[in-house]
């Protein structure tokens, strides 16, 4: 088992196939976290991971890292991301027009389960904790905000004004990248339901142990309380 | 005398919070020792989960699960004492499990209820054990009764102060951190705080867990791989481990092995909490700067280059507000705990 996954890893996926893992799956997330823990990032593996998300069909990817040093790499993240979807894109058969926006690639292939455009979001701790704080300066200058009891209204008054995540839903999915069991302050609001898988490493990392991840995603049912 | 139990549950044996136990084997207490000779966690989270499909797996009813599940409860509790745990939070009850049969939550309430009342026969042991029990949800949504057991508890052990269980009831985290701010828009309202003295470590006051420490681990068993709106904000720095069996069926060797995944993160984490502490420093002084910037300017006051008396007199001033307004809110629980108690 072990040899055949070596020999699937050495042959570069095209985007079809990729596209094609995903559809099979009961569901992909619509946001995926990607919470980077170790001490160093390399962009050429963070982009790989970006465009399985984007191939297999999730619209919303999150970059984190504690310290902003992938808030800080963007733009190089950017260059390995198109330079990696073009590569996958040169073996598709048919020939595709692409976009550029902001430095991110975004073609107008139909990648199935996507109409909406891809969005990347790079995160770092102040969009964490203090992320909260900033909402709860505002509503507390809001004079409604202070009445006798919490109710689901309240409640969704805050996911709606956090910053950090503006318009995307909250992540269904992490994917924490190195050998430390936290997420270091990643989204504490949004996370209420999100499934947190762990991987040791993202460097070097293969298409088939991400793969493994989203399967696995794919299968959990949630009884959210029930 | 011990209160009569309803229905499958006086079949369930002593259901004590302190029953008696034979002593732990050589091999465990081995054990133990070795791996309190690294750093211990001070505060432990339990997600107890698993008791209805444990129940399922053994062909017993659901209530039967929820009871083998106290059980499980009561023996971890003895296991944090003696590896010198302090500190335990339990995750007993959502907010969402109202959404279970109505048959399940009455099930589940008389339960709380009944495990509540007996801890106030069982008194001496709570005191011998020097342990404080907190709540943490929204307890104004159990029913009364279960409320007025609660409070009692509460009250009985508030002077305690070696351990500290901390029982999640009528819980979620979204709705601590909701309520929490709706403290300080009401402490804005009053003109007793300013929303410019908000900031993470006020915010954490107001919680349901303003006076517990932050969990050091957070154990979830039954095998699901995420928090379930337990304890978002302060899990924020926890070492995280989930285990694939279910929660009656945890053992010490399981706990052990969650202490030992602690230890190994323990560096990485106390740099990622150092790093947060920096950040809000900072913050914090750039905003005691600019608001006090701001205040000189519209008592009309000149601002020259003496600003570090202006500062330091500005962040006193925040400081006396948000300790006023903290204690406020402590009376104020305090006075709510007993209204609902049937204790002197």
């Amino acid at each position: 088992m072990l040899g055949k996954c070596s020999i699937l890893d050495g042959k570069l996926r095209d985007l079809s196939s990729i596209c094609a893992d995903g559809q099979r799956m009961k569901q992909i997330p619509t946001h995926i976290g990607l919470v980077v823990v170790e001490d160093t990032i390399s962009c050429q593996d963070i982009a790989k991971i970006i465009v399985w998300s984007i191939g297999v069909g999730i619209p919303c990817v999150t970059l984190f890292d504690q310290k902003g040093w992938l808030k800080e790499m963007q733009h190089k993240i950017n260059q390995e991301v198109t330079a990696y979807y073009n590569l996958l894109l040169s073996k598709e058969k048919t020939k595709m027009i692409l976009n550029c926006r902001n430095g991110l690639v975004i073609s107008n292939i139909s990648i199935p389960g996507f109409s909406k455009p891809v969005r990347l979001n790079f995160l770092s701790n102040p969009d964490g904790r203090q992320d909260i704080i900033t909402a709860a300066q505002k509503l507390c200058s809001d004079s409604n905000f202070y009445c006798s009891t919490v109710t689901d209204q309240e409640v969704d008054k805050v996911t709606s004004i956090l910053h950090a995540t503006h318009e995307f839903p909250d992540p269904e999915l992490i994917i924490k990248f190195g050998n430390v069991d936290s997420i270091l302050g990643f989204l504490p609001w949004q996370i209420r339901l999100t499934e947190i898988a762990s991987l040791l490493s993202h460097r070097n990392i293969s298409y088939n142990l991400f793969l493994k991840v989203i399967k696995q995603y794919s299968k959990c049912q949630q009884r959210f309380g029930k | 005398m011990i209160p009569t139990i309803d229905g499958d549950m006086a079949n369930q044996g002593d259901s004590a919070w302190f029953p008696e136990r034979k002593d732990a084997g050589f091999i465990q207490k081995l054990c133990c020792k070795i791996i309190k000779s690294g750093v211990i966690p001070k505060h432990v989270a339990f997600i107890m989960d698993g008791n209805r499909r444990y129940a399922l797996k053994m062909k017993f009813s659901r209530i039967v699960g929820h009871t083998m599940g106290f059980d499980k409860l009561t023996e971890t509790l003895e296991w944090c004492l003696d590896l010198g745990i302090r500190e335990v939070t339990v995750y007993a009850f959502s907010i969402e499990n109202f959404k279970r049969s109505k048959d399940e939550v009455e099930d589940l309430m008389r339960l709380a209820k009944g495990k509540f009342d007996r801890l106030l026969l069982e008194r001496d042991k709570i005191d011998k054990h020097g342990i404080c029990i907190r709540i943490f949800g929204d307890i104004a949504l159990l029913p009364p009764d279960v409320q007025v057991a609660v409070a009692n508890a509460v009250k009985i052990s508030r002077h305690n102060n070696r351990a500290f269980l901390n029982v999640c009831l009528a819980y979620t985290a979204r709705n601590e951190m909701t309520n929490a701010i709706k403290e300080l828009a009401i402490g804005v309202e009053n003109q007793m705080l300013r929303p410019s003295d908000i900031c993470e470590d006020l915010l954490e006051r107001c919680m349901y867990s303003g006076e517990a420490s932050e969990p050091d681990l957070i154990i979830r068993t039954s095998g699901e791989v995420r928090l379930s709106d337990f304890l978002l904000w302060q899990s924020c720095y926890s070492c995280l481990a989930f285990l694939d069996i279910y929660w009656p069926e945890f053992t010490i060797w399981n706990f052990l092995w969650c202490i030992v995944r602690f230890q190994l993160s323990y560096e990485k984490i106390q740099d990622g909490k150092h790093y947060n502490n920096q950040m809000k420093k900072q913050l914090q002084l750039v905003s005691d700067k600019e608001n006090a910037l701001k205040e000189a300017r519209m008592a009309g006051k000149i601002v020259n280059n003496n600003m570090d008396d202006l500062i330091e007199h500005y962040k006193l001033e925040r400081e006396k507000r948000v300790n006023n307004f903290i204690n406020y809110l402590h009376d104020k629980r305090i006075e709510f705990v007993n209204s609902l108690s049937t204790i002197d």
